[in-house]
């Protein structure tokens, strides 16, 4: 089993990254998304645009006797769409939800009930605390990458995600296997990007180009994997796809 | 579901405890991530074993501010000079409420731990919310194989006989040594030596193992984990009196008893008091356990000593809860009343002093069976 974690600024583009990545993994393996964001809406566009039951709403809402069909939901071409969920905005703790989400998945059995090939963990934009660093822990996702683009906001992000990553690195965490880089069209964005990867000894591993057939596919609950299956933006996220098990396969570092 | 909270009994030991009293006597330094001044409640509560002795047992003191700025490093120093002092076999880091709440990452402190000290480390994220003492021992024990198995060089002669995961929560120490004499009088040669509950030889050496006995629930999940891993083969339960006899008929109908106690324990009990022809049924404190009632929290208890038995076997705050008319034989559990009914112990493996409580309940059930 491989498990990846992506990272990134807020409104990056990590679920629309990571659910196409899903989409494009789909068709030669089994996997699953678990969307580690209280908004919950990683997985969306592989349940055709509705939004799903989380696992926090549901122990809210059925107590902690709930089974796992409860909370994994079968989308697009078969990916396994799992929504963390969290708190109402303003109110509780995030954090805490995230960890509360994984343990009950953990005592539900998740991996060894559905035995994905790969687990794929969207996480909500910066490693702020405890709960947001709870995918890139010993047991769960092995491989980390960044979703960032040449914005100095974003870039700025990716820098404290791989410093929060490296002073962690004696814990046995995840490492930081590269950087996926989301076009805003910024001026001399691919040279911002690549210097930033060069300073960090890390490798920009994909770009996916500006693409207004995004836009298009999400307006009907779509991946552009789904959509438009022979778009250049399809072969971006399926180059990335395939790359992205390249380095994992490889094992860590 | 049943409610968990607790309005007559104290909670029954929690994970926390059974990870401490499994790593007891093993020579390592068990760390407790807690507010200073709680630490007593997992050691010197729920572990008869820590009064005045000297093992390594500290708190971490964690504070508020520590809690909300994740000061990890502050704790990890101070783990880390004292375990270069006094140089243990191993470091533990047990875990209780708050930093669970706060996303405490024990695995991965471990880790950095190890990393920095060279000592085995582990993390035990316990809580004392879902899991009970039983739980405790259970991982502390695998924790302890997992590591040992990747680490160490192996012992493969069979030659020896445990006793996996017993602790004096679930049986006093008297009784416990009166059980290993029994097995080395029977030719047994134990890798626990006289009177200690555990031994660091059986995590290093699990393949040393020629055979598990079971006396407690901890342990008969401990023993499968062995079977499964080893193919070390176990039994079940202890006799009570020498040359005790096979069940021959149980009087079924009028007298009808309940014994909440460890499941091992509680079964090995049933076994002498059907071969006296009287027919109880078995409670549980700490997790279900084939062939007994689930008796996790006090609502099920409440319901079930109030059920219409002739008399209860328990521990002696349980039978506080029974209703009048009822016989009520006191079985202290460590894990239930700690030291407060500790002086309320016997000896359960003599025969004699069951004929003393129950005397007229086995009168009448050879009466029923004459």
């Amino acid at each position: 089993m491989i498990k990846i974690a992506v990272y990134g600024k807020g409104g990056i583009g990590k679920s629309t990254t990571t659910s196409n990545l899903a989409a494009a993994l789909s068709k030669k393996y089994k996997v699953m998304q678990i969307g580690c964001d209280p908004k919950a809406d990683s997985t969306k566009n592989l349940m055709g645009g509705k939004s799903t039951s989380t696992v926090l709403g549901t122990i809210k809402e059925k107590g902690e006797d709930i089974e796992l069909e409860d909370l994994v939901h079968v989308g697009y071409n078969g990916v396994l769409c799992v929504e963390a969920g969290g708190p109402t905005p303003g109110i509780g703790c995030a954090g805490l939800g995230i960890i509360s989400a994984f343990q009950k998945l953990e005592e539900l059995g998740a991996f060894e009930t559905y035995k994905p090939d790969i687990v794929l963990y969207d996480v909500l934009g910066d490693v702020v605390c405890g709960g947001f660093a709870m995918p890139i822990r010993d047991g769960y996702a092995d491989h980390i990458f960044i979703v960032t683009s040449g914005e100095m906001m974003a870039l700025f992000a990716a820098d404290n995600i791989n410093r929060a990553v490296n002073n962690f690195k004696d814990r046995g965490y995840a490492r930081v296997r590269g950087l996926v880089l989301n076009e805003r069209l910024v001026e001399n964005e691919t040279q911002l990007v690549n210097k930033f990867a060069e300073e960090n000894d890390l490798k920009v591993i994909q770009t996916i180009h500006r693409s207004k057939m995004v836009q298009l596919a999400e307006d009907d609950g779509m991946t552009v994997i789904e959509k438009f299956p022979d778009s250049d933006i399809a072969r971006d996220y399926t180059q990335l796809a395939e790359k992205m098990i390249e380095i994992c396969s490889k094992g860590v570092a | 579901m049943k409610n968990k909270i607790c309005m007559y009994l104290p909670p029954f030991a929690g994970d926390y405890s059974g990870v401490a009293s499994a790593l007891f006597d093993l020579g390592g330094m068990l760390c407790i991530h807690d507010a200073a001044g709680c630490t007593g409640n997992y050691t010197h509560f729920d572990e008869p074993r820590w009064y005045g002795s000297e093992a390594m047992v500290y708190c971490t003191g964690l504070r508020k501010m520590e809690a909300i700025l994740g000061d990890d490093e502050k704790f990890i120093k101070r783990i880390i000079d004292n375990a270069l002092e006094k140089k243990p076999e191993f470091i533990a880091i047990i875990g209780s409420p708050v930093p669970n709440v706060i996303g405490f990452d024990f695995k991965g402190v471990a880790n950095a731990i190890e990393k920095r000290t060279g000592i085995p480390t582990f993390g035990f994220a316990t809580a004392g919310i879902k899991g009970s003492y039983k739980d405790g021992i259970v991982m502390a024990a695998k924790a302890l194989f997992e590591y040992y198995d990747s680490h160490d060089q192996k012992e493969e002669v069979l030659k020896y006989t445990a006793f996996p995961g017993i602790s004096p929560l679930d049986m006093p120490q008297d009784i416990y040594e009166n059980i290993q004499r029994q097995a080395e009088a029977n030719g047994a040669e134990l890798i626990q030596e006289k009177g200690m509950y555990g031994s660091l030889d059986f995590y290093k050496n699990p393949r040393s193992i020629k055979q598990n006995v079971v006396l407690n629930q901890a342990g008969y999940e401990i023993a499968k984990y062995m079977q499964e891993k080893y193919g070390t083969p176990f039994t079940i339960g202890f006799s009570i009196g020498e040359n005790q006899p096979e069940i021959n008929a149980i009087n079924e109908s009028s007298v009808k008893g309940l014994l909440i106690a460890d499941g091992v324990i509680g079964l090995s009990i049933k076994k002498y008091l059907n071969s006296l022809g009287l027919n109880v049924n078995i409670g549980v404190i700490s997790g279900r356990f084939d062939g007994a009632i689930d008796l996790t929290n006090e609502d099920k208890i409440m319901d079930e000593i109030t059920a219409g038995y002739d008399f209860i076997i328990a521990d002696p705050l349980i039978l506080e809860l029974a209703p009048e008319g009822v016989d009520k034989i006191s079985l202290p559990h460590y894990a239930v009343s700690s030291r407060v009914k500790k002086a309320e112990n016997w000896n359960y493996l003599d025969t004699e002093n069951w004929r003393k409580r129950l005397g007229d309940y086995v009168n009448l059930a050879n009466e029923k069976l004459a």
